[in-house]
């Protein structure tokens, strides 16, 4: 029995010399080419789809396995790949394997023909307003408060104003809050204008007279803090209306030339371009610019600057010419026109819009330990625009939802060979549209009908799939 | 009476050191179990930092894991055709053989041709082993005159576990009057466990040449509460009989049984075979197959799983003499243990410390001998899953507990001459390799292996390993599922019927228990082995803890 066991032993020592060796070189991506008698590495492509079990194709080979699937042994060089299904636009990529590299196409979001869709409302509507930071939209027939409608996609649709005393009030103007889910309506006739203050924290929105605190109707941005004091530029002042206390404090700031709130900070650009942080009740004050010539003179563009503290890791200042700075070298993301911003949910990366095109921040690569390591990588996404107004990230920060001259068009990044844009549907001129991430679905006003509708971007069921 | 073992260079025990020896003792404690802990911490830093090398390492160490098991199936199945082939030898008529052999002849006599396969394979071995011990010229004493001496350590095992280990002996194919029985009895005992054993004993005296019930008192001096202690002072006993009886120590076989061992009717035969044919009878010990099928249906499935895995640890084991060293219940030349002294008596782990000792006392000439025939035991009970569940985790973190033999026997090789650097180090290495594997094995392959995947940063999604790595451990854990299928089949096959009315369907049912092995292995055999080398690193000796062993009524 100890010869036999000695004689296996030898024999499975022996299979494990050799076949561990070649396990991991195949693992790292070498084959044995018996052609050319020696190892070659190759790399591997991973792609997966929304929805799942789509056909591949490399070139013109058709694989077996379906979405998702990991094809290996792939000899280094560009393919084209195309994924197909049925009812679905045919996704063609080209893509670049690399040696030794896994390319990963993963949850590619296959478009179907015909977008599913659902009609909200059998009447027309005069507008779609978004909120801040909510899950709610108001949908209007008229400028009269009576005809203002909430959308909770638990409830439905219901009557915002049903009741005195401000439901027969007729609404000039609507501003929302920078960094809160409230905003502030101006309504009722020249002599007897009201401002009223709605809060949307709360199913069931809150409403406030606030004509008496709020000094004049306010221009530019305004911002809150905890919901409670409203805070608004006037010429270089920043006035302060305290809900609680019914109390408006004049100039509570001034020689100022940029603003923003965030947590219990209020942020600060002085005129002589200093960049401070205070208190609310301007206690602590530290001033964050560090006295460089260099910081002094990145504000000298614009009149204004809009700042945005909310991602520690990347301070933003839009300036009212469109200048969007950030806190790390160079400093410099666009010198001009640009509109707006919006951070993925990584809070890594940020995707800022012109008039005319989408372009895509990266500051997840700003520990390279290179001697002029640049703090992000901006790049290009789209510059077909006509007039980009809004702008949303779509799952897994992959696609971006917009709004160009009341065209939405779902552009899929990083896949420019060719370019990944497509155009859902027309919306009715000059409305908004609303999109929630988390059920995927978006909102806007039909184009022709007047119609509120819901479509549905990704669908529910492959949401968390791979 | 003098010990030859008081001339021994090396005193097996890690009480009463120097400052110098404590140490040392101290600092090889800390081998295994940081060894252990370094692979564990070492993977699972290595996976976040360097998950490429991480998986490398993975790939090569499931390759390894998987060679290694089919291997393992492959002797086990091996080890049972070499179990089955001799199930209906005459073990007796064997030694009887032996007897007649002619030392003056080179070869061996004609014997007739049996037939059917097993009988021809069985005589083939026999053949062989004949012509090893006529080569060797080592005579053996004549059958008749060799005598059993077994020793049965109680101390709350009732008379219902002990007594059909008795009845087996008496019942057994060899004659009970060359017995000795002894019940090792604590004197700490209770009263109606000591009163069991006194009847025992009344009731069964005749059939044996003595049946002796031994107390053993508690705390003499150089004595920790240990199994060995109580042992050895019976094993005293014993041969203080044997001197009266004028029986010499190199004809007599002794027996550790746990009091719940039930040999096979021809344990005791085959034994005085294998004593009688070994040339260096009174430098070995005999290892029977410990199988635990005295209850294994009435214990819950994971109970079952792993003591059925534990017998086929134990065949694969039967394979290697070379590699092989006692476990649980065992034989002993009778000469051999009272020339060392018997058992070390302050060790928990006196199983396999008894080899130790043994090896380091013959300066590596000592060997343990497996033989094809089982015993018996039971499989740990408890009143319900969860005490049978702590119950099992508490057997198995003693049994890993001799990992406290290791750092003794390591200053033993250091301190004792005459023993060659080679073995010292194959011993040193192979245990090192034992503890290491048993305490982190399932844990690399069950959670470590999975660390470089989930931690992946980007630049690791972007390798080809990060894609095919995973591909590989499951073709690899799927091929695996073959040498869970040939556990089942060996189970089905090995496990004694059960009383009931579908035995078919309930042998069934317990092949499907196999799917329960990662489970069980995760957690009653790696975990209690890293818990008792954690023990030992910081120095939280433990103390022996008398199994509960409960048998349905």
């Amino acid at each position: 029995m100890l010869f036999v066991r000695k004689v296996l032993c030898f024999i499975f020592t022996f299979i494990y010399i050799i076949s561990c060796p070649l396990v991991i070189l195949y693992a790292l991506g070498y084959i044995y080419k018996p052609v050319a008698g020696q190892f070659i590495q190759t790399g591997v492509l991973h792609i997966s789809s929304i929805p799942q079990n789509a056909d591949v194709y490399l070139e013109e080979s058709h694989f077996t396995n379906r979405t998702p699937v990991t094809i290996s042994n792939l000899l280094a060089g560009t393919y084209r790949i195309t994924v197909k299904k049925k009812n679905y636009k045919p996704w063609i990529h080209d893509v670049n394997i690399e040696e030794g590299k896994a390319t990963a196409l993963t949850n590619i979001l296959l478009l179907p023909y015909t977008w599913p869709s659902k009609n909200l409302t059998t009447y027309s509507c005069k507008d779609l307003i978004t909120v801040k930071n909510s899950r709610l939209f108001i949908i209007t027939t008229s400028n009269e408060l009576r005809n203002f409608q909430l959308y909770d996609p638990d409830k439905g649709l219901r009557s915002l104003f049903n009741q005195a005393p401000f439901f027969n009030l007729t609404v000039k103007k609507l501003k929302k809050m920078t960094n809160s889910d409230s905003m502030i309506i101006s309504a009722g006739s020249f002599l007897d204008k009201k401002l009223l203050y709605l809060n949307f924290n709360e199913n069931e929105p809150n409403t406030l007279d606030i004509t008496n605190i709020l000094k004049n109707e306010p221009d530019f941005e305004i911002w809150q803090n905890d919901r409670k004091d409203i805070f608004y530029r006037q010429d270089k002042c920043i006035n302060v209306s305290k809900i609680d206390s019914n109390e408006p404090i004049s100039c509570f700031l001034e020689n100022i030339k940029g603003f923003g709130i965030f947590d219990k900070w209020l942020y600060t650009i002085e005129s002589n371009n200093v960049f401070t942080r205070m208190t609310f009740d301007l206690q602590k004050q530290e001033n964050l610019s560090q006295e460089t010539f260099a910081v002094k003179q990145l504000f000298k563009h614009s009149d204004f600057y809009t700042i945005d503290a909310q991602n520690k890791e990347a301070v933003l200042f839009l300036g009212a010419h469109g200048d969007l700075i950030v806190n790390m070298p160079p400093y410099y993301i666009a010198s001009d026109n640009v509109l707006g911003y919006k951070f993925a949910q990584n809070k890594k990366t940020l995707v800022y819009w012109t008039k005319t095109s989408l372009a895509f921040v990266d500051f997840s690569g700003n520990k390279t330990g290179e001697f002029f390591s640049e703090g992000f990588k901006i790049q290009n996404l789209y510059t077909g625009g006509k007039d980009i107004k809004q702008v949303f990230w779509v799952r897994d920060d992959k696609h971006i939802l917009f709004n160009d001259a009341d065209n939405i068009n779902l552009l899929e990044i990083f896949a420019h060979e060719p370019l990944h844009v497509e155009t859902i549907s027309r919306i009715k001129k000059d409305t908004e549209i609303f999109y929630d991430d988390n059920e995927k679905l978006m909102f806007y006003i039909d184009e022709k009908s007047g119609i509120l509708k819901q479509v549905v971007i990704v669908p529910k069921e492959s949401i968390f799939s791979n | 009476m003098i010990y030859w073992s008081q001339f021994m260079e090396f005193k097996y025990t890690r009480h009463n050191l120097s400052k110098k020896e404590q140490l040392l003792e101290r600092f090889l404690e800390l081998i295994p179990g940081g060894l252990s802990w370094l692979i564990l911490i070492g993977m699972t830093v290595l996976s976040f930092t360097k998950p490429i090398a991480a998986s490398v390492i993975i790939i090569a160490f499931i390759l390894f894991w998987f060679i290694k098991m089919v291997y393992m199936n492959m002797l086990l199945i091996l080890s049972y055709t070499r179990f089955n082939v001799e199930r209906n030898t005459n073990w007796l008529g064997r030694t009887e053989e032996i007897d007649k052999l002619d030392f003056s002849q080179k070869d061996i006599p004609d014997f007739p041709k049996p037939s059917g396969w097993r009988s021809r394979i069985s005589l083939e071995i026999h053949k062989y082993h004949l012509k090893r011990l006529l080569k060797s010229g080592s005579v053996p004493p004549k059958s008749k005159h060799i005598y059993h001496a077994v020793i049965m350590p109680v101390v709350k095992e009732e008379q219902d576990v002990v007594e059909p280990g008795i009845i087996a002996i008496k019942n057994g194919s060899y004659p009970a009057k060359r017995i000795i029985l002894t019940i090792a009895l604590e004197e700490r005992a209770a009263q109606n466990i000591k009163e069991q054993m006194f009847n025992l004993r009344d009731k069964y005296k005749d059939a044996f040449l003595e049946f002796f019930v031994i107390l053993h008192p508690s705390d003499l001096p150089g004595e920790a509460r240990v199994k060995g202690a109580n042992t050895t002072y019976a094993a005293h006993k014993v041969e203080h009989y044997l001197n009266e009886q004028k029986i010499p120590f190199e004809n007599v076989i002794i027996s550790c049984f746990d009091a719940d061992t039930v040999p096979v009717a021809d344990y005791f035969s085959c034994l005085a075979y294998y004593f009688m044919i070994t040339p260096k009878r009174t430098r070995s010990s005999y290892q029977p197959i410990p199988v635990y099928f005295n209850n294994i249906w009435d214990v819950p499935g994971f109970a079952r799983i792993l003591d059925v895995g534990s017998s086929f640890f134990q065949f694969v084991e039967a394979t290697d003499p070379k590699k092989l060293i006692t476990f649980s219940s065992h034989s002993s030349s009778f000469k051999a243990l009272a020339d060392m002294d018997y058992w070390p008596t302050d060790i928990i782990s006196d199983d396999s410390a008894i080899f130790w000792k043994a090896l380091l006392f013959y300066k590596g000439d000592y060997h343990t001998v497996p033989m094809p025939i089982a015993v018996s035991m039971d499989v740990i009970a408890g009143r319900n899953r969860r005490e049978t569940f702590v119950n099992i985790y508490k057997q198995k973190r003693r049994w890993a507990w001799g990992v406290e033999n290791f750092p003794i026997v390591t200053r033993g090789f250091i301190h004792t001459s005459g023993f060659s650097l080679s073995k010292k180090i194959y011993y040193t290495v192979r245990s090192i390799n034992k503890f290491a594997t048993w305490a982190t094995w399932s844990f690399v392959l069950a959670f470590i292996s999975w660390f470089p995947v989930l931690a992946a940063g980007k630049e690791f999604a972007s390798t080809t390993v990060y894609y095919i790595a995973p591909r590989i451990r499951f073709i690899i854990f799927l091929l695996a599922g073959v040498g869970i299928v040939t556990c089942m089949v060996t189970s089905m096959i090995l496990l004694p019927r059960k009383k009931t009315k579908h035995p078919l369907f309930k042998k069934f049912l317990h092949a499907g228990e196999w799917l329960l092995i990662p489970f069980v292995v995760i957690f009653l055999s790696s975990l209690p082995a890293l818990d008792a080398q954690t023990r030992l690193m910081f120095g939280k000796y433990m103390e022996f803890w008398v199994t509960d062993k409960y048998r349905k009524k």
